[in-house]
């Protein structure tokens, strides 16, 4: 008999806990991206003034 | 070498007054030594409201927790103002034009918090005892003194750096607490654990050389890091 | 522009590390066999444990970025400790999250107040109190030597934290992958494990570097914009 009763019926858990991978590390990722993108837009656009 | 030994001995000179400077201005103030004292008795106070009468096997555990945690806020509040005097009385100005040394500066520092957390500690330790019950001569207990001054000497090393870093910052009364907290309880644990399975059992045996082995070797990492990176953040 | 257009390789590399990452989660969801004690819930093991090994990283980062700050008295450095930090919260918050939702299931509880969990807990907090302090300080040498003097002391108890777990043996599983006498791990297991802790270390890395040439930009942007206004 397995040592973690409730270990049997864990498919939502598991859901849970890739959906929070997902969510912050490509969350962060793509964050990350777009900032980067913004900040050098802002870059190119004081560089086309000067 | 008379010019190595002139220098060493005007360093430990340097310690020497520096250290009197603050106990004096400490001393003056009276303030600054019974804060801490009075905020561990409200704290004390505070737990036997709090905290039903607990029975005999627990009451060892509860003296322990209660004058840790007791010893620990108070201690905390005595360390946040560690540079209070020189801030207000512009000493770093003044320092930074003498020729006293940073590490004389930060030595002479750690020895009076030393001393005011021993006796914050002290004091605390005694109500403690008085308020659980307990017998006087625990106290006296040459594991439970080793115990408390290793503790000190960690939360003490740990206190004066981050003193020192929230120098500078915006708000350094709210971000001391919020940096001391979770670097602190690693010592507080040890000594903890520590001195409840020595009241249990009055054993020295694998458990207690092992967290005893854990608080010096967290007292070591802190003061170490302290002496070497306190300097350059009083610099 | 040459300087910043090759940057952008570094987001490339990202994507593909993130693909590779969504191929190992894949492999341990459809291909490594079921644990027979925990069943499926087991398979949290491939992001928790990465993520886990990403926060002690992450601390290894910010602990060389700390120590070539006060060396070089450099403010750039700090631009790196800033970027492991952040980072490092993440995968600190994300290994206490999938541990908490872990737990559940196993040991019955969302949260208990074992070794290695107040650990993560303290070096979530440390991380954070290290964010918070470098809004504290003005701009400055007193902000890089400040925050590297913190960055050296969460360096410092992460082997502490890591080694706190025999010390007090409480619910937590005993080291399973490093450990001597080897692994108590299944090989395909472990095979997908490694390999998920590599591409998560990769992408740990990489998303450090690019968040710290992007405060590098941002500080760029900053003097640019007040060079314009004065």
């Amino acid at each position: 008999m397995s040592p973690y009763p409730e270990a049997t019926n864990a498919m939502p858990y598991l859901i849970a806990c890739y959906a929070l991978g997902v969510l912050s590390i490509f969350g962060y990722a793509v964050w990350l991206c777009r900032h980067r993108i913004q900040v050098n837009r802002y870059l190119a656009a004081i560089d086309k003034r000067a | 070498m008379t010019l190595k030994n002139t220098a060493r001995q005007t360093w430990i000179e340097n310690v020497r007054t520096l250290f009197a400077h603050s106990l004096r201005v400490d001393i003056s103030s009276k303030e600054r030594l019974i804060t801490p004292i009075f905020f561990a008795l409200i704290i004390l106070m505070l737990f036997s409201f709090a905290i039903p009468e607990p029975d005999v096997a627990m009451r060892s555990r509860m003296m322990v927790a209660e004058s840790q945690l007791a010893i620990f806020f108070a201690l905390q509040i005595a360390f946040s103002r560690t540079f209070e005097s020189e801030r207000i009385d512009r000493t770093f100005d003044h320092l930074r034009l003498s020729p006293i040394s940073s590490s004389a500066f930060i030595t002479s520092k750690i020895l009076h918090v030393l001393f005011i957390g021993g006796g914050t500690m002290l004091c605390t330790g005694i109500l403690s005892v008085i308020l659980q019950g307990q017998n006087m001569g625990q106290m006296a207990d040459p594991v439970v003194l080793g115990a408390a001054f290793l503790t000190l000497l960690g939360l003490t090393g740990l206190g004066v750096l981050l003193a020192s870093i929230t120098l500078n910052a915006e708000g350094h009364q709210i971000l001391f607490p919020l940096l001391y907290f979770p670097l602190s309880v690693p010592v507080l644990l040890c000594s903890t654990e520590g001195l409840v399975h020595w009241l249990d059992t009055y054993k020295w045996d694998s458990t207690m050389r092992g967290w005893s082995v854990m608080l010096i070797a967290f007292d070591i990492i802190y003061l170490t890091l302290t002496i070497l990176l306190g300097t350059e953040a009083v610099d | 522009m040459t300087e910043r257009k090759s940057k952008f390789t570094l987001a490339n590399s990202l994507t593909v590390l993130l693909a590779m990452l969504l191929g190992q989660w894949m492999l341990a969801w459809l291909w490594v066999p079921v644990d027979e004690a925990q069943g499926d819930v087991y398979r949290v093991i491939y992001l928790h444990v990465p993520a886990a090994f990403a926060s002690f990283l992450s601390a290894g980062v910010l602990l060389i970025g700390s120590l070539l700050a006060l060396r070089s008295k450099d403010e750039h450095w700090l631009n790196l400790s800033r970027a492991a930090a952040e980072v490092g919260l993440l995968f600190t918050l994300l290994t206490l999250a999938t541990g908490s939702i872990w737990g559940k299931p196993t040991w019955g509880v969302w949260w208990t107040w074992d070794a290695r969990l107040t650990t993560s807990f303290l070096l979530a907090l440390m991380y954070g109190g290290w964010i918070l302090l470098f809004g504290a300080i003005p701009q400055g040498p007193s902000r890089t030597r400040s925050c590297s003097i913190l960055g050296v002391m969460i360096a410092a108890d992460v082997p502490i934290i890591y080694k706190s777990v025999t010390w007090w043996r409480t619910l937590h599983q005993p080291q399973t992958i490093l450990r001597t006498g080897g692994s108590t791990m299944d090989s395909d297991m472990l095979c997908v494990l490694l390999s998920g802790i590599a591409i998560m270390a990769l992408v740990t890395v990489n998303m450090i570097l690019v968040r710290r040439e992007t405060l590098r930009l941002e500080q760029e942007l900053e003097e640019k914009s007040l060079g314009g206004a004065s």
